[in-house]
């Protein structure tokens, strides 16, 4: 009874060992601490360290199969320990509880080998992520430092630009200086700006006077010419009637009036009907009826409208007294 | 007695009437002239005028034109109606001065 309590022992011992091992593979969360703090795994740059990653995951992965192993031995040498002390072989038992002991050994040297294992990844993912914050860190830090740098670069060129335009505000006055010293400040550059000055008017004068002076005075003179045409036209019209009317009383010979109505000559006088007909062609002229063809009328004094008349004007007459009828 | 022995002094007037009015500026639109004689033995000649609307009557009508009208036809009386029509007359013969009108 003894031995098997032994060997149940060693059976819970290894449950128990495989259970840490188990644990210890899941990631831990932030502030785990590790089953073994002493242990500290060393860190193989770049490639290497995802060599060390997947050999430990491999390392877990045997080590978990291995201890499923282990357990199944464990099971069989309990069996068989339960048979031999059944059957009394104290030389089965002795074997069995040493091939338990070895077991039990190679089950911690399991268990060490996975939870360390399990440290190294642990150790790699956190030292994983702190070189991913690093690397985030240092590329903000590298953009911040690329836009300072193009602040500065940009500044750096608009002092550059204002420098140089006040250079050149410079210089330019500086040529204007020389370039009027050298104008005047000898004589005979004196003399060549005033030939210069005056070639420059002169060339003025001639655009003005060609292109702005003729043309004028060719307006002005046509303007004149019309004008003078126009009131000469209307100077004739006014005054012709009456320069008529004077030749006309210079050349007839009967001493019929001449009449000069509304701008129009009344002469009845035959002889002289060439001028009277002249005026009369005159547009927008009313024209007057021929006296020479008008035609008395006899009519009785007892017709309506002439009695009428009679009795009107004969008692208008009376009125008035001016005549006794 | 026949009104045909005053037809040279109306027709003598017909034709002085236009020049006198056209002396004083006045349009002489005659439309026709009527001679008669009463049986008091008056002979008077009627210049109807045709009606302008352009024209003033009154213009017509004035002392001056009339005056003148007169003296121009050696004072033979010249009156003027201007109801129903413009017109003049003008006495050619009357007893007291058929006598003016022989020279004519």
């Amino acid at each position: 009874m003894k031995k098997r309590r032994i060997a149940t022992m060693m059976i819970l011992i290894l449950m128990v060992l495989a259970l840490l091992a188990c644990g210890s593979i899941d990631s831990p969360g932030p502030g785990t601490p590790f089953a073994y703090p002493a242990f500290t795994p060393s860190i193989a740059p770049g490639n290497n360290q995802e060599a060390a990653y997947a050999a430990a995951q491999a390392t877990l992965a045997a080590g978990q199969r291995e201890m499923a192993e282990l357990s199944y031995q464990a099971t069989l040498v309990n069996q068989n320990m339960d048979q031999a002390a059944n059957a009394a072989a104290q030389t089965t038992l002795d074997y069995n509880q040493r091939q338990l002991m070895e077991l039990s050994f190679r089950a911690t040297e399991v268990s060490q080998n996975m939870t360390q294992a399990a440290a190294t990844q642990q150790f790699i993912t956190k030292h994983t992520q702190m070189a991913w914050n690093d690397t985030a860190t240092a590329q903000s830090q590298a953009v911040t430092a690329v836009y300072a740098a193009y602040i500065l670069k940009v500044t750096q060129t608009a002092q550059a630009q204002g420098v140089l335009d006040v250079q050149a505000t410079q210089v330019a006055q500086s040529n204007a200086t020389l370039a009027a010293y050298s104008l005047t400040a000898t004589p005979w550059a004196a003399i060549q700006a005033e030939i210069v000055r005056s070639r420059d008017e002169s060339n003025r004068r001639a655009w003005w006077g060609e292109y702005v002076v003729t043309p004028l005075k060719v307006i002005l003179v046509t303007l004149v010419v019309l004008l003078f045409i126009v009131g000469a036209v209307m100077a004739y019209r006014q005054l012709m009637p009456v320069l008529d009317l004077r030749l006309r009383a210079i050349w007839r010979d009967n001493s019929n009036p001449l009449l000069l109505v509304s701008r129009k000559i009344l002469d009845p006088d035959p002889s002289h009907r060439r001028f009277t007909s002249w005026v009369l062609r005159q547009p927008k002229l009313p024209q007057f009826p021929s006296y020479e063809t008008l035609q008395v009328e006899i009519i009785s004094p007892f017709d309506p409208p002439v009695a009428l008349w009679i009795e009107e004007t004969e008692q208008k007459l009376r009125v008035d007294g001016r005549i006794q009828i | 007695m026949s009104a045909n022995r005053y037809l040279p002094a109306a027709s003598y007037v017909a034709q002085t009437i236009p020049k006198i009015l056209a002396q004083h500026g006045l349009k002489p639109f005659i439309s026709r002239c009527v001679l008669t004689e009463t049986e008091r033995g008056a002979a008077w000649l009627f210049v109807v005028m045709q009606a302008s609307p352009q024209e003033h009557p009154e213009d017509y009508a004035a002392s001056d034109v009339l005056h003148d009208l007169s003296t121009e036809l050696g004072g033979l009386p010249v009156e003027i109606s201007i109801s129903d029509g413009l017109r003049y007359a003008v006495l050619l013969g009357s007893p007291i001065i058929l006598k003016r009108l022989n020279r004519f």
